[in-house]
Order: C-alpha cells, then structure tokens, then sequence
C-alpha cells in the first residue's frame, strides 16, 4: 500500500517537472529568446503610442515646449574620467532646451560593452540608443536579431541635416535588405595603411628624403641596413612585406577580402578570385622573398614570429618603423599613442569598405519608447558644434582651455575624456594641439575621394560554408607567422604546401559560394 | 639516533625541488610588479628586480577613491556572503540529515535536479533584473552563488556522521530543532563549516563575473572586477587593433607587464594570506563528507 502511493507521487513529480520542462523550450516566443526565429527585424514594434506626439514641420524642427518631456537611455564607448557628472549636467541643459529630453549618458569601457549589451539587447531592456560596430556588439548580428529599429523614415523626418551630411556611398554601407538600421557617425571612415618612422632616428641619419619618398618596401631595405649598421638595438621593422596591403594604389588592382584570414578577393567586376593562383600567388612569393632577405639580415625583432604582442616594445619606441592606418593627422595621433614624434609616410590608397565605415554607429534599440526624440537627439549629436564638443572635451575652463577659435589645449589633471566618433560628427570636434587647424577638412576630403569598395552595402553570410571557412582560417594561421616573418628558407615549397592544403580544405567550395551570393547581391542594386 | 640514509637525502631533495619549483614563480610575479617596464623589455623577467620600481603600483592604484571602494565593497561581500552562505547551506543539511523528516529523499532529490539543469545566461539576466530588480545592487553581488547544491550535499555527509542518538537525547530534553542546530551541530561541524567556508570564500572574493554582467555603478564594482576589467579591455585593444579609430587606443593605458604582475599581487595577495590559517583545517576537512563512519 505505502509502496503503491510513493509510486503515484514520484511518477506525478517527474511528469510535472518534464511538463514544465516542455513549456520552458516552447516559451520563446516573444522577444526575449536570443534565438529569435525573426530573420527579419520587427518594425511592427516601433510604438505606435509615440505617434501621438507632437507633429514636427516639414524641415523636421521642432519647437521644445511643445513636446512632452522624456527621458532617453544611451549607450557608448567611453570611460567615466573625469567630472563626468558636471558634464552630463551641462549637456542636458542644452538638449532640454532644444528637444525637451534628458539622457542619461552611460559610458562604457570596450570589455563591459562587450559583455553587457549583448545581454540588454537580448534581454529586451529599455534603451533608446546605442554605439555599434563592426567588431563590437556587431551591427549586422543586431540587425538580424531584430535588436535596432529601421531607421529610414526617422532620419528623413527628424534628422535631415545628418542625412545631408552623409554621402550616399556611406548610407549604402549600412543598409541592410535595403533599410537603414543605424546612422554613421562621421568620422575618418576610410583606411588607408601607413608607415611610421622615428623622427629622431631619420633626422640622426638624414634619411629624411629617402624615407618620405618610398614607394616599395624594396626601397626600405638600403635604408634598414644603414639602421642596422649603427643602431644595434634596434629593430628595423614590427610588419612584414604585404605587396595586397602596402603597395597597391589603383583601382584595377584593388581586390577586397570579405574574410581576413581566407585567401580569396572580390574585384570591382564582382568576380571572385583565388589569391592563391596567378599573379596573386607570384606576389605574395615575392613578398615572402624580401621577408626572407629581411629575416637573414636581422631586420625583424627576434620573437616577430612567435609573440604577436609588441606593444611594449613599440612603446619603447624600439622598433624604426611602425605601421598603422594613415589619416590626416596621424603623426599627432601617434605622439599621443606611443610617445614619441614620427615621420608619417601613406602607403597603398586610401579605401572606404563597409568595415571601415562600420567602425562607428549609432542606432536606436527597438524597446525604445521614444525613437523619434531619440533621432533628434542623433541630429543634434551631428550639428550641434558646442553640445558634441562638451561631451567630448568637457567644460571650458575647468577641462580644457580655449587657444583659439577652434582649438582649445586640455588643462585639468585628470579632464573628462569622451569619444566625438562613438557619440556623433567627429568633424565638429576642436582641435587639439599637433593636430593641423584643417585636420577635420582634409579628412572629410579623403574620405569623399577615398576609393570605394566593391563590396560596399554587401554582407556575407558565411552559414553554408562556416566549416571551409574555419579551416582554411586554421591553414591561414598556421603558416601565417612562418612564411611572413621570413623564417624559412624553404619558403616557396612551404607556400605550395599551404597551397595544397587550402585545396583540400574547401576552398573552392568557398568561392562559389562567395560568388553566389556576390551575383545575388548584383541583382538587387 | 635516526642514521641518515641516501634514501632520505634523495627524499628531502625532491622535496625542496618541489617547493622551490612551486614558490620560484610567485617570487617572479613580486619581482616583475617592482620592476620597470623597460627593464622587463631589454632583460626580460629577472627573480630579483634590476630596479625597484613602483611604477606598476601607481598605475594600479591611480584611482585611490574607487580601489578603496572597491576593496570595501569586496570585504563586504567576502565576510557577510560566506557567512549567509555557509548558514543557509548548514540548515538546508541539518533538515536533510534528519531521518524523523518525512520528506527529506523528495527534497534531496530537487535539490539533486537543479544541479542537472540549468536557465541559461539570458533568462537568469531577465529574471534579476526584471523580475528581482536586483540588476545593479549590492544584493546581487551578495545572492549570486549564495547556495551551491554541491557543497550542502558535501555538508549532510558530514552531519549524518554525527551520531543520531545525541539529537535524540536532547529532544528528549526538551530542546527545539533549532536548538539542537545551534548547540549540538553547528560546534560539531566546523572542520566541515571551515573547508567548504573557505571554498565559498574563493568563490566571493574572486568573483568578477557578477559585476561584469549585472553592475554598471561604479561604487559598486569588487575589486577583482576592477582589475579583471583593464585585463579584457587590454584583451579588446589587442584583438581588435585593425579595426579601432587609432585614437581609441591610448598606449600609455595598455598595461605591460608589470602592470600585469601587480594587478596578479594585489588580487591574490590577501589570499596568500588567509590560507595559511585555513591550514589545519583543511587538511581534515579534505575527507569531509567522504567516508561515512
């Protein structure tokens, strides 16, 4: 009898908790599952509450007192130095003035927005604004995930200004399924790579003229030998010769990389090519010839091809020529960053690609309660001059000091430090010194004259050919450090064998997928 | 008089390898905090510093204000935490070790579950701070981990060890469950309460992922993610290098190694310290809960 009623009740338990088991998998539904079934964003969540509003004129003004007061929640990259209360303060006395809204700034170290948007976003958190990137609380991911709201029609209706402000190329580079989920900030958005040598170093041996006149990295290597020669301490070199990186200039050679690692590129026909055959593999065993040569004679730090990090040495300023990416103004830049002045020599050209202008947005979270105050306050983030400069400056007199109209030199111990490009228009940011009074013109000029990308707006979705990509990333790393940082003499049979490995791997699988989706893409432009 | 054999000289000399292989790191760990990083670039680490060199310090400690909060709110957690902890955990044992309770095998059998299963990131972040509103609170960092089903098994081992019949002869005197715990298991159990206590000890004072996830006041973060934090965001600068606006990477703020060193000291030092203390405990404590009788 006991044994009988222990039986009912064990076996009632085990089907309620397999029953509750059952609804917690089926729950999903709504919006907070992370594996949200919606490929498409929901723009049906936009509030229709918020329409209610007050009704803005065709120019997209709107007078402050009509509209109700709110309060916004922002995200970004940044750090809390500084008086950052004081700021904030100030900051919202203006834009209460100019939209009847208060933000509440938040401020985020690279680490913490790594790790807590992603749970915000999934966890449908009120937000109304947030930084984006492509290498951080990646936009595309978001996009898909339903996390950013479509931005069209606000920014044709509230941020008219910003729109104008924004080359169409540019605009091309965020849309998705032909919809704008988030709103470039501007900022230098093209890259171009560069070298920098040490002033002192190049002025010690006079090779001023040598070293600026440089085209190819064979014409480094006289120069690295008189370094060598009398600077024994020292490295000559932190990166390899990279004939794709460094030396192409025109718009006929240049060929785009969707995947990094992967050794296949998109030329301006939209064609995919195996950089691993032809011509391309005749340029890259030249590049490994010279890194070899460069290896024999000493020019690369001992540890180049087993440690990655060389900050520290760099910092040192050990190494004569370092590299980075080339703006107007990298050689203040660079004193800042490392510590020490340097010759800045461009090399290659100037390209815009979606990564490049990915690297800075603004979007607005779809659990906003107030999306169109949001996108005033992204209009006044890119033409208010003194509400940007106060939250990337700080407060005249106490964090900085003006030295002329529009350069101002930073004056307190420990300044409030914000970031013009994770909040709005870097172009209206003052200039610091060492920075050139037009820095901000001739960067706008480069990115208008910056070489376009040919994959420009165009997303691949590596799913079909996830495992081919991992392995061939696997073959890439693999023979990466040994064939460009010159160690072996065998270097052509090694090439071959990777090679032959990349074949094995998929590559070919990968291309065709590549272009499939490439010809896709054609089609809807 | 014991004759000293070869057999003990090899003893004892493996034995002193063993301990110099195991103290000669930490003594690189303190030595490379003293020294200066260029020091570290040109001579690479060296057990005694070339240069004493406080530097690493200074950059750790730049921020006196938010360390010495920091360091307060972690005493806090790591002293109160524990403490709940091991309480909580004690009692949820005691009930359990109590054959007269009817219900203990179902209970045990739950508890058993929930070390089967688990939410998830996302709905555990949901319920905190939707639900519990505990997002950004010192209660989060206090709740979090309060209980692990684990330990408290490990606990009611050790308590069913402890003979019945003197529980019985105190009901017999009249005395509540409560005061049978209070009396009778709690000064019973301490090499048990002393082990898993330390083990929960590592576990507060070392936590940094809770803030990570669940704080962004900045009165509130613990020490270990203070320092855990410049680790990742170093981590992110490095990763990402290519990708990065150049003006987001202020080198002077990428820690170099000494920096590194230090922030290992100044996390693992007060550690370093208790543990020796914990010592005799532990070594009983570590059969804790494992034979029975």
């Amino acid at each position: 009898m006991v044994q009988k009623g222990k039986k009912l009740r064990y076996s009632l338990f085990v089907f309620v908790v397999a029953f509750s088991m059952l609804l917690a998998g089926c729950g999903g539904g709504n919006n907070d599952s992370k594996e949200s079934a919606s490929s498409a964003p929901e723009t049906s969540k936009a509030p229709a509450a918020s329409d209610a509003q007050a009704s803005p004129s065709a120019s997209g003004q709107t007078d402050a007192s009509q509209l109700k007061p709110v309060k916004l929640i922002w995200y970004y990259l940044g750090t809390e130095d500084g008086d950052t209360e004081a700021v904030f303060a100030a900051a919202n006395k203006i834009i209460q003035s100019k939209i009847n809204a208060t933000v509440e700034f938040h401020p985020m170290s690279n680490a913490d927005f790594k790790a807590k948007m992603p749970l915000k976003a999934a966890s449908g958190e009120k937000f109304d604004l947030t930084y984006t990137a492509d290498y951080i609380f990646t936009y595309l991911d978001n996009v898909t995930k339903g996390a950013f709201l479509p931005l069209d029609d606000l920014i044709d209706q509230y941020a008219p200004k910003t729109k104008e402000l924004i080359a169409d190329d540019i605009w091309d580079a965020v849309k998705v399924n032909g919809k704008k989920y988030a709103v470039p900030n501007t900022q230098v958005q093209n890259r171009q790579s560069g070298f920098l040598f040490k002033k002192d170093i190049v002025d010690k041996y006079n090779l001023k003229d040598q070293v600026l006149a440089m085209k190819k990295m064979e014409d480094l290597t006289p120069i690295f030998e008189v370094i060598k020669k009398n600077e024994p301490g020292m490295f000559e070199i932190a990166v390899p010769p990279n004939y794709r990186k460094y030396e192409v200039t025109t718009k006929e050679d240049y060929v785009e990389q969707p995947v990094l690692k992967v050794p296949v590129g998109v030329d301006y026909d939209l064609k995919v090519i195996n950089l691993a055959e032809g011509k391309y593999k005749e340029e890259k065993l030249n590049d490994y010839k010279l890194s070899r040569e460069w290896a024999e004679k000493g020019f690369f730090h001992p540890d180049a091809a087993l440690k990655e990090d060389m900050n520290a040495i760099k910092k040192e300023g050990k190494f004569f020529v370092i590299e980075d990416n080339f703006k107007p103004g990298v050689e203040a830049d660079s004193k800042q960053k490392w510590g020490y002045d340097v010759y800045g020599v461009p090399l290659g050209q100037a390209v815009l690609s979606t990564g490049s202008i990915s690297a800075a947005l603004t979007a607005i979270s779809r659990t906003s309660e107030n999306p169109e105050r949001a996108m005033m306050l992204i209009e006044l983030m890119n033409t208010d001059k003194e509400l940007l400069n106060l939250l990337t400056f700080g407060i005249e007199g106490v964090d900085y000091k003006k030295t002329g109209d529009d350069s101002i030199e930073v004056i307190a111990e420990k300044p409030y430090a914000g970031k013009a490009w994770a909040m709005g228009n870097q172009f209206l940011a003052y200039t610091l010194p060492g920075q050139d009074p037009d820095v901000w013109e001739q960067t706008a000029e480069k990115n208008k004259t910056a070489l376009p990308s040919p994959t420009i707006g165009f997303s691949f979705d590596p799913t079909p050919v996830k495992t081919e990509i991992a392995n061939l990333t696997a073959i890439t790393e693999k023979y990466r450090l040994i064939l460009t940082f010159g160690t072996s003499a065998d270097y052509a049979k090694i090439f071959d064998q990777e090679i032959k490995e990349y074949q094995e791997a998929g590559l070919q699988k990968y291309m065709d997928e590549l272009q499939k989706q490439l010809d896709a893409w054609k089609a809807t432009k | 008089m014991h004759k000293r054999s070869l057999g003990d000289l090899a003893i004892h000399s493996y034995f002193i390898i063993l301990c110099v292989l195991f103290t000669l790191p930490i003594v690189a760990v303190v030595s490379v905090s003293l020294s200066s990083e260029a020091d570290i670039v040109n001579w690479g680490y060296k057990l005694i510093p070339r240069t004493i060199d406080f530097s690493a310090y200074q950059y750790v400690f730049a921020d006196p204000g938010q360390i010495l909060n920091s360091y307060i709110v972690t005493l806090f957690t790591s002293i109160v935490g524990p403490t709940i902890s091991v309480f909580i955990m004690l009692m949820f044992a005691y009930v359990l070790s109590r054959k007269i309770f009817k219900y203990r095998n179902a209970i045990a059998f739950i508890a058993f579950f929930t070390m089967l299963f688990n939410g998830g990131l996302i709905p555990k972040y949901i319920l905190v701070t939707q639900y519990l509103h505990l997002g950004n609170t010192l209660g989060i960092l206090l709740v979090n981990g309060l209980v692990t089903v684990w330990y408290m098994f490990i606990l009611r081992t050790f308590i069913q060890q402890i003979p019945e019949e003197i529980m019985e002869s105190a009901m017999i005197d009249g005395a509540s469950e409560f005061r049978i715990f209070l009396s009778l298991v709690v000064p019973l159990s301490k090499p048990a309460i002393a082990t898993i206590g330390l083990f929960i000890l590592l576990h507060y004072w070392n936590d940094w992922m809770t803030p990570l996830i669940y704080v962004t006041d900045h009165k509130l973060y613990t020490l270990q993610y203070l320092l855990q934090r410049i680790l990742l965001d170093l981590q992110e600068y490095t990763n990402n290098m290519n990708n990065l606006p150049s003006d987001m990477l202020d080198s002077s703020k990428i820690p170099g190694e000494t920096i590194r060193m230090a922030l290992a000291v100044v996390s693992a030092g007060p550690m370093l310290f208790i543990m020796p203390f914990f010592q005799k405990y532990f070594v009983r404590g570590l059969t804790v809960g494992s034979v029975k009788g």
